[in-house]
C-alpha cells in the first residue's frame, strides 16, 4: 500500500500549516505511527504520523513550507512500489489548487460476469463497491463533492461527543471515518469538557436594554475604581437622630460632597468632546428587581431636607418596585450610587451609568476597632468604591472626592441637623 | 444455536429428515393435510417425502401431472374448499408456468372475497445453483414470491427452522410458499423434539451472536457465512431471516444498532431483490447506527451457467461473505 501524506486540519478555523520539522527524510523507512514531520496551524501543534509501514518516498513541502490542510506533503510507499499514479495525483491537486483532495473513484457495482476482462478476476460474484477495494487509500476522508467522508454512526457521534468531524482521521472502509475513529479523536482530546445546552435564554426587553447601555458604557468610558473606608458612626448617629435611613445620610453627604466636585456631577458627550456640568444633583440610585436593574432618579437632592430626600426616594423606589414607573423616573441624572453592601459586599466596581461620569457603590457595614483617646473602639465602616471616566477625571480628583465625602460623613449630624 | 434449540430437548436431523418428519407430524395430526406432487409417491425428486406414501397411502400422499398449473391450481381449489393441501413445484424455477396461480388465485382470493375464502396452502418450492442443472433447474427465485402480497415466503437455513417453518406453514390459513435450497438437504443441525415445537412466520434467528458485523444470510450462504465468520478478525453476528415475507424487521435493525455494518448475503440475483428489501428496511429504523458502507452478496444478474467452471464463478460462497465483511471493517 501507499499514500499521499497530507498536511491535516488541526480544527475548523485552520487554513494553513507551516512544517515545522521533518523527523525523517526522504528515502528513510518508517513504520505505522512513527512521527513523520511537526507542523504548525495559526493555533495549534501537531505531530503528523505514518499510517502505514513504507519508506518516505517524496517530500513536497520543506520545512517553513506553507500550505493548506489536505495539501500534499509527502508519499509513503514501499521501497519499490510504483507510485506514478499518487504522483500524478499530487500533479492533479497543485494544478487545481490543492487542498481538500476529492476522492475521486469508479463506482462499479455491476454484477456481470468478467469473461471479457483482460485480468482474470478472482470472482465474478457481484458485491457493491469491491471494484473500490484496493484502489489507493485516501488521507483527507472526504467525498468527491468535499463533503467530510463519515458514515451515520459516526456522525452521530461527533455530534454527542462535540468532535470536528474535519479533525479526524478516517481509517474505515474506502477512507471513511467510523464511530471509533471520533471516539478516538474524542478520546485524545481527553477530558476536555463538553457543553449540553440545557436551555437557551432570550434577552427580556429590560435585559437587553442593560446590556446595551452597560456595554457602551463599559467600551467607552475608561473605568477606574477607588475604594475608601470611611468611619460611618457619625452617620449611624445622624440617621438615628433624624429616624431616616443610611442611605439618605449618605444620599445627602455625597450631594455635599458633589457641591465641592462640580464635575462629577456631570454627563459627559465624546463625539462633541464635551463635559455638561449640571446645578442640580439629580442622584439616581440602583434598584435590584427580579430579571434585572433600574435606576430611578432622586431629583434635586441638593435642595431637600433629609426627610424630602427620604420621602423622595421612596416614592420613586415604590414605583419601580411596583412596576408602575416610567421612563422620566429614569431619566435626567447626573451622578448614581449604588448599594451593594446590602448584598454583603466588600468592594465592587460599578459601571458608569452613561452618559454619566462617575458611579459610586456603597458596600457593607463592618465593625472594626480604631484607636481613640481613652483606647480602643469598635466602629462600624464603610467601604466607598468609586467608578469614573477616567477620560473626564483623574484618580486624585476621584480621591480627593472620597476624602471629602469621609469630611461630611463625619459631620453628618451637623449636615441632616442643618 | 438459535433461541428454539437452547433449553430443548433435541435431536440431530439433516435437512431433508426435518421437513419429512415435519409433514409426517401434520398428515398425523390433522386429516385435512395431503401432500401431491411429481413422483411424490416415490419421495419426489430429492427424496424429501420417501415413505409417507407407504404410510399414508394414495389419499393423503400422490402423484400429479407434470404440470405446475394443474399441480397448484388444483391445490389453491383444495384449499379454499376446506383441504391443507401441500403441493411440491419441485424446481422453483417452472414457478413461471403456475404464476398466475400463485399470485392471483392463492394471493387475492382471500381479500377478493372479503375474507369469506381463505387459501390454507403450502407450496414446497425447491431452488438453488450448485448441482450443474443448467439454468431452468438451479434459479433462486424467492424474491418473486416475497414481493407478491397475499403470499408469504420463507426459507429456512437450519433443519430447526425447516422443521417448525414448515409446521407453521401447514398450519397457516394463508398460502405459504416454503423454499428449500437443494444443495443443503444433508445439512445437519439440532432440532427440538415434540409436538409442540414450531417456528412462527415471521421470525428471525440468530445463529451466532457477535458485536462487529452483522451477516444476514440465507439457506445455503447461512452456513458459508458462519463459515466466513471463522476466518476473519471481527465478532460477526450471524441472522438467518428465516421468513422472506414477513420478515422480522425488528431483529435485523437491533443487531446493526449493535454492530453497526451489515452483510447481505441471499443466492438471489442482486437486482431489485432481497438483499436491498433487507437493507432498506435496516437503513429505514437504523440510518443513525450504519458505521460502514453496506455490503450484498449474490448471484450477479444472470441465469445459472450450466458449464460448471462458470457457474462456480457466479455463485458466491464463504470467501465471498469474507471479503464483504471485510470491506465493512
Amino acid at each position: 500500500m501507499s499514500y499521499i501524506v497530507r498536511m491535516p486540519k488541526l480544527g475548523v478555523e485552520m487554513e494553513v500549516g507551516e512544517v515545522v520539522e521533518w523527523h525523517v527524510s526522504a528515502g528513510d523507512s518508517v513504520e505505522a505511527d512513527d512521527v513523520l514531520a511537526e507542523i504548525e496551524s495559526e493555533k495549534s501543534v501537531a505531530e503528523v504520523a505514518a499510517r502505514e509501514d513504507g519508506v518516505l518516498r517524496t517530500v513536497y513541502l520543506e520545512v517553513d513550507d506553507e500550505a493548506p490542510p489536505g495539501a500534499a506533503m509527502g508519499i509513503v510507499a514501499g521501497p519499490d512500489e510504483d507510485i506514478a499514479d499518487l504522483e500524478a495525483e499530487v500533479d492533479t491537486d497543485a494544478a487545481d489548487g490543492g487542498a481538500d483532495t476529492a476522492d475521486v473513484q469508479g463506482d462499479d457495482a455491476d454484477g456481470s460476469v468478467g469473461g471479457t476482462d483482460s485480468e482474470p478476476r478472482e470472482s465474478a460474484v457481484a458485491s457493491v463497491g469491491e471494484a473500490e477495494e484496493g484502489e489507493g487509500d485516501v488521507a483527507a476522508a472526504r467525498t468527491e463533492t468535499g463533503d467530510v467522508k463519515a458514515t451515520p454512526k459516526a456522525k452521530r457521534t461527533a455530534a454527542e461527543r462535540g468532535v470536528a468531524l474535519e479533525t479526524v482521521t478516517g481509517t474505515g472502509p474506502r477512507g471513511g471515518i467510523t464511530a471509533s475513529d471520533v471516539e478516538s479523536a474524542a478520546a485524545e482530546v481527553g477530558d476536555a469538557a463538553t457543553r449540553t445546552v440545557r436551555e437557551e435564554r432570550g434577552l427580556s426587553r429590560m435585559r437587553s436594554t442593560i446590556a446595551e447601555r452597560l456595554g457602551q458604557s463599559y467600551r467607552e468610558a475608561v473605568h477606574v475604581t477607588v475604594d475608601r473606608e470611611v468611619d460611618v458612626e457619625p452617620a449611624f448617629d445622624a440617621k438615628n437622630a433624624a429616624d431616616a435611613s443610611l442611605t439618605d445620610v449618605v444620599l445627602r453627604c455625597v450631594s455635599e460632597t458633589l457641591s465641592d466636585h462640580p464635575e462629577f456631577n456631570a454627563t459627559y458627550d465624546a463625539d462633541d468632546e464635551t463635559h455638561t456640568i449640571y446645578e442640580e444633583h439629580n442622584v439616581g440610585v440602583a434598584v435590584d428587581l427580579d430579571g434585572g436593574l433600574v435606576t430611578p432618579v432622586v431629583p434635586d437632592v441638593g435642595g431637600k431636607s433629609i426627610a424630602e430626600i427620604g420621602a423622595a426616594r421612596d416614592r420613586v423606589t415604590d414605583r419601580v418596585l411596583e412596576g408602575e414607573y416610567t421612563s422620566d423616573d429614569l431619566a435626567g441624572g447626573t451622578f448614581t450610587v449604588s448599594n451593594l453592601g446590602v448584598f454583603g459586599s466588600d468592594s465592587f466596581t460599578p459601571v458608569i451609568n452613561p452618559p454619566e461620569v462617575a458611579i459610586l457603590g456603597v458596600n457593607r457595614v463592618t465593625e472594626r476597632a480604631v484607636q481613640v483617646s481613652n483606647g480602643i473602639s469598635f466602629h462600624r465602616h464603610v467601604t466607598f468604591s468609586l467608578s469614573f471616566d477616567h477620560r473626564v477625571v483623574d484618580g486624585a480628583d476621584a480621591a480627593r472626592f472620597l476624602e471629602t465625602l469621609d469630611a461630611y460623613l463625619a459631620d453628618a449630624p451637623d449636615l441632616v441637623d442643618g | 444455536m438459535s433461541a428454539e434449540t437452547a433449553d430443548r430437548e433435541t435431536e440431530t436431523l439433516s435437512m431433508r429428515e426435518a421437513i419429512r418428519a415435519a409433514l409426517r407430524e401434520e398428515l398425523l395430526a390433522d386429516d385435512d393435510v395431503f401432500i401431491m406432487g411429481q413422483d411424490e409417491e416415490d419421495g419426489g425428486s430429492f427424496e424429501v417425502t420417501a415413505g409417507l406414501h407407504d404410510e399414508f397411502g394414495f389419499d393423503r400422499v400422490r402423484n400429479t401431472p407434470i404440470s405446475e398449473a394443474a399441480q397448484i391450481g388444483s391445490g389453491v381449489g383444495a384449499a379454499a374448499t376446506g383441504l391443507r393441501p401441500v403441493v411440491n413445484l419441485s424446481f422453483a424455477d417452472f414457478i413461471g408456468v403456475c404464476f398466475d396461480q400463485v399470485m392471483n388465485q392463492a394471493g387475492k382470493t382471500r381479500y377478493m372475497f372479503g375474507g369469506a375464502s381463505e387459501v390454507p396452502l403450502t407450496i414446497r418450492a425447491i431452488e438453488g445453483a450448485g448441482l450443474n442443472a443448467a439454468a431452468q433447474h438451479s434459479g433462486t427465485v424467492h424474491t418473486l414470491v416475497a414481493h407478491l402480497p397475499g403470499v408469504k415466503a420463507v426459507a429456512p437455513g437450519t433443519p430447526a427452522a425447516a422443521m417448525g417453518l414448515m409446521k407453521s406453514a401447514v398450519r397457516s390459513n394463508d398460502p405459504v410458499v416454503f423454499f428449500e435450497n437443494k444443495t443443503i438437504y444433508e445439512r445437519h443441525g439440532d432440532v427440538p423434539t415434540g409436538d409442540d415445537f414450531t417456528v412462527p412466520l415471521g421470525e428471525a434467528s440468530i445463529e451466532q451472536a457477535g458485536e462487529d458485523v452483522t451477516v444476514v444470510a440465507t439457506q445455503r450462504l447461512l452456513g458459508e457465512s458462519i463459515a466466513a465468520a471463522r476466518d476473519v478478525d471481527a465478532s460477526v453476528e450471524v441472522i438467518d431471516p428465516r421468513s422472506l415475507y414477513p420478515l422480522d424487521t425488528d431483529t435485523l435493525a437491533d443487531s446493526l444498532r449493535k454492530t453497526g455494518r451489515l452483510v447481505v448475503a441471499d443466492e438471489s440475483p442482486l437486482s431489485y431483490g432481497l438483499h436491498a428489501e433487507i437493507v432498506t428496511r435496516v437503513v429505514e429504523n437504523a440510518f443513525w447506527s450504519i458505521d460502514a458502507p453496506v455490503q450484498r452478496v449474490g448471484v450477479p444478474d444472470t441465469p445459472i451457467p450450466f458449464a460448471p467452471s462458470q457457474e462456480d464463478e457466479v455463485v458466491p460462497d464463504a470467501d465471498d461473505v469474507r471479503r464483504a465483511i471485510q470491506r465493512t471493517v
